[in-house]
């Protein structure tokens, strides 16, 4: 064994004449294919190929020859050699045709590359494949530069917003985008490029060539070059337009309702169990007085202007509902508003979401304002109440003209009987004169019943503005004369201020009564005083007429003091019609009379104004 | 026909007394006559003499509607007095009223033996005071 210089090359060298067979071959070589120099020599070249290959090779070796050029290791043929053992591997071959003392002889350098074959294999399949992913990608992805050009677009980008590749290419991402976003896509890429961010995603609007947007999600990470040096970005880009749509459509079938409903004045309520948060619409801060801006997203807003003595059945009603037992939630509530009044608030709910243990996890409802209607409710049943009461004072009435026209005409007929039978002058005389009396007092009687008939039947009486201390002291000047004469003193301590709208012959028919009553029923031992004065009492007007007279027994005639025709004191002037008519007028007017008396001590009377 | 004693008329209408006694005395149905004007005055003359049956009246022609005191107001009074009379005294509620409200209050004393109504009959009259005069 010695070495040739050869031995010193790095690659496998062999050296082969003219005719295919080989003379010489380096310590690699031999190495390489495991032969030894002295089997290897005088061997065809073909020895060291698989059999497939030494036809082709005859050919190739054949037409190098005639044409010998050198060929450089690169530009080699990738061929395959066969080893000693049958194994065999890629090898690239370089030929390089040299003359040694007039005789053509080619030396052959031979590279294993099986495993240099094998990377790029590997490279070219894998490269195969991500220009595949990249371009047959479902979702859009694009490389973009640091100035936002397009540099590389997929189909699925091209799709997205509807442009060709190559029109793509020649525009930059900010063309595409809709204004409103684009400053915050510039904020992040920005961010990036200062090295302050990785990545980034947003929802944003991309306009489609066609003009309408598309909504895409994107996400962008940066490749760098070895130093670090942003090289350009990678953008995913995921149409969501779909579910953007959806989105706004849900958005906008709850602002439907809720427009609707607020449309028809109720406020909208809508909780959030997850959070404990509750959306209170602006019709139902307005409701209640307050701007948008005013109340707050906790239960509380609800809760603490909720009238405590509503709260214990709302609350009952809640939970019937959230517990399934009644098909929706309903309760009549007193809610507390900004002016500091109360608001009477139909509330209508239902639970529209519950969690997988079936607790209630979203609850809307409405409210709106029943104020109105508690309050003709209200006027309803008091005007039930008092067309009751007219009624009954009505049936009353009827009895009592049965019963006082009855009782003339009884005496008529009675006094005409006797008259017919009497022999008597003196007696006849006597009848006569009953006979005029009785006449007179029938007159009087359907008098005072027609006055009462005018009370009962003005449903509308004209009222003015008047002022009660004025009108005390007018009345007080009709009486001047007789409270003089019966010793009596009136008290007009009613505010100058103090007017009431009402009718001004029932007032000053309702005043004469209760001041002529309280000289009337005078004490007989002292002077009579007569006080007037008023109060506000559950913001409404009271005058109070007090006496230091004889009283009245209301134990026993509390519920005839105000009855036609009765009469307590066996006075011979009473007639038992003031009170009663006073009664009406009042009762006429809205109001209502209340008495309070001790024996002796004196009476006070007490007009409640409307 | 024994005449009945004593009749008392609880009434303030000076009319329809003065009508009433002259029917008593021109039919001759009763001796003598008291009337009073009101329920108070009657009560007050009958409790002194509570005990003289023979001062008491046989019958009392009491009117609803009277000032102070009033027919009821008398009836319930006298109801409290009754045990102590030794007299059987028979009370009619004489009135104009035909509501039948106090018809039929009337039905609830014991003490009435009848209501009726203003103008009266001197049939009635008669009836009434005869029914009194057999029960003696």
């Amino acid at each position: 064994m010695h070495k040739t210089f050869f031995d010193f090359a790095p690659d496998a060298v062999i050296v082969v004449e003219e005719g295919g067979t080989i003379v010489d071959a380096s310590q690699r070589a031999l190495k390489l294919f495991g032969y030894t120099k002295k089997e290897l020599k005088g061997e065809f070249l073909e020895t060291l190929m698989p059999d497939e290959y030494l036809q082709a090779h005859k050919k190739h070796r054949a037409d190098f020859l005639r044409e010998p050029k050198t060929r450089e290791m690169g530009k080699g043929l990738d061929l395959v050699a066969k080893r000693r053992d049958g194994s065999t591997f890629y090898a690239e071959i370089s030929l390089s045709p040299i003359e040694i003392d007039g005789k053509r002889i080619i030396l052959a350098s031979v590279r294993d590359v099986t495993e240099t074959r094998k990377l790029y294999n590997q490279l070219k399949v894998s490269n195969e494949q991500f220009k595949g992913a990249f371009e047959y990608s479902a979702i859009g992805m694009a490389l973009v530069s640091t100035e936002g050009n397009w540099l590389k677009v997929n189909k699925s980008v091209c799709n997205i917003v509807g442009y060709g590749e190559e029109e793509l290419l020649r525009t930059t991402f900010q063309d595409i985008t809709h204004p409103d976003d684009l400053n915050l896509d510039l904020e992040y890429l920005g961010e990036m490029l200062r090295g302050e961010r990785e990545t980034y995603q947003m929802e944003k609007r991309y306009f489609h060539k066609k003009g309408h947007i598309v909504w895409v999600l994107l996400s962008v990470s940066m490749a760098k070059d070895a130093d670090g040096n942003p090289l350009h970005f990678v953008s995913q880009i995921k149409d969501v337009s779909e579910r953007k749509e959806a989105d706004k459509a849900i958005k906008e079938s709850e602002q439907r309702w809720q427009f609707a409903l607020e449309g028809a004045g109720e406020g909208v309520w809508d909780w959030d169990a997850k959070t404990n948060k509750v959306f209170f619409s602006r019709q139902w801060k307005s409701l209640l007085g307050y701007e948008d801006d005013e109340i707050g997203d906790s239960l509380e807003e609800w809760s603490k202007r909720v009238h405590p003595d509503d709260i214990e059945q709302c609350n009952a009603d809640l939970g019937k509902h959230m517990r399934g037992e009644t098909p929706i939630y309903l309760n009549e509530h007193r809610l507390l508003c900004k002016d500091g009044k109360y608001k009477w608030i139909m509330d209508r709910g239902k639970v529209i979401g519950r969690d997988d243990e079936g607790r209630p996890s979203r609850v809307i409802g409405t409210h709106s304002d029943i104020t109105m209607q508690k309050l003709k409710e209200k006027e309803l049943r008091q005007s039930v109440e008092t067309i009751s009461e007219q009624n009954a004072r009505l049936m009353n009435f009827a009895h009592i003209v049965s019963h006082n026209l009855r009782s003339h005409t009884g005496n008529f007929q009675l006094l005409v009987d006797l008259l017919a039978k009497e022999d008597d002058e003196e007696e006849k005389n006597q009848m006569i004169v009953f006979l005029r009396e009785n006449a007179q007092s029938l007159n009087e009687t359907i008098k005072h019943l027609n006055d009462v008939v005018q009370i009962q039947i003005n449903t509308s009486i004209l009222r003015e503005e008047l002022s009660l201390k004025n009108y005390i002291n007018k009345v007080t000047d009709v009486l001047r004369a007789e409270l003089n004469k019966n010793n009596t003193i009136v008290h007009n301590n009613v505010a100058a201020d103090v007017f009431v709208n009402y009718n001004p012959a029932y007032l000053e028919s309702i005043l004469l009564n209760f001041i002529s009553n309280g000289m009337k029923y005078r004490h007989k031992e002292r002077s009579a005083q007569i006080i007037l004065d008023t109060k506000m009492v559950d913001n409404k007007l009271v005058l109070n007429i007090a006496d230091n007279g004889i009283g009245i027994n209301l134990e026993k005639y509390k519920g005839k003091l105000f009855g036609l025709y009765k009469t307590f004191h066996g006075n011979s002037d009473a007639r038992g019609v003031g009170l009663f008519i006073t009664k009406n007028q009042v009762e006429a007017m809205e109001g209502k009379i209340e008495v309070e008396s001790e024996i002796n001590v004196g009476t006070t009377f007490k007009i409640l104004f409307k | 026909m024994k005449k009945i004693d004593i009749a008392f008329i609880v009434d303030d209408d000076k009319i329809y007394v003065f009508g009433l006694k002259k029917l008593l005395t021109i039919n001759n149905l009763c001796k003598n006559i008291l009337v009073f004007e009101n329920g108070e005055k009657a009560l007050n003359y009958i409790t002194p003499i509570i005990l003289s049956s023979e001062q008491l009246p046989d019958i009392i022609l009491l009117d609803l509607n009277m000032p102070v005191m009033d027919g009821w107001e008398f009836l319930d009074e006298f109801t409290k007095i009754n045990p102590k009379i030794n007299k059987k005294i028979e009370i009619y509620m004489v009135s104009s009223s035909i509501n039948p409200a106090d018809i039929e209050k009337a039905k609830q004393y014991e003490e009435l033996t009848d209501y009726l109504i203003k103008p009266i009959s001197i049939d009635e009259l008669s009836k009434v005071f005869s029914a009194t005069q057999d029960l003696q």
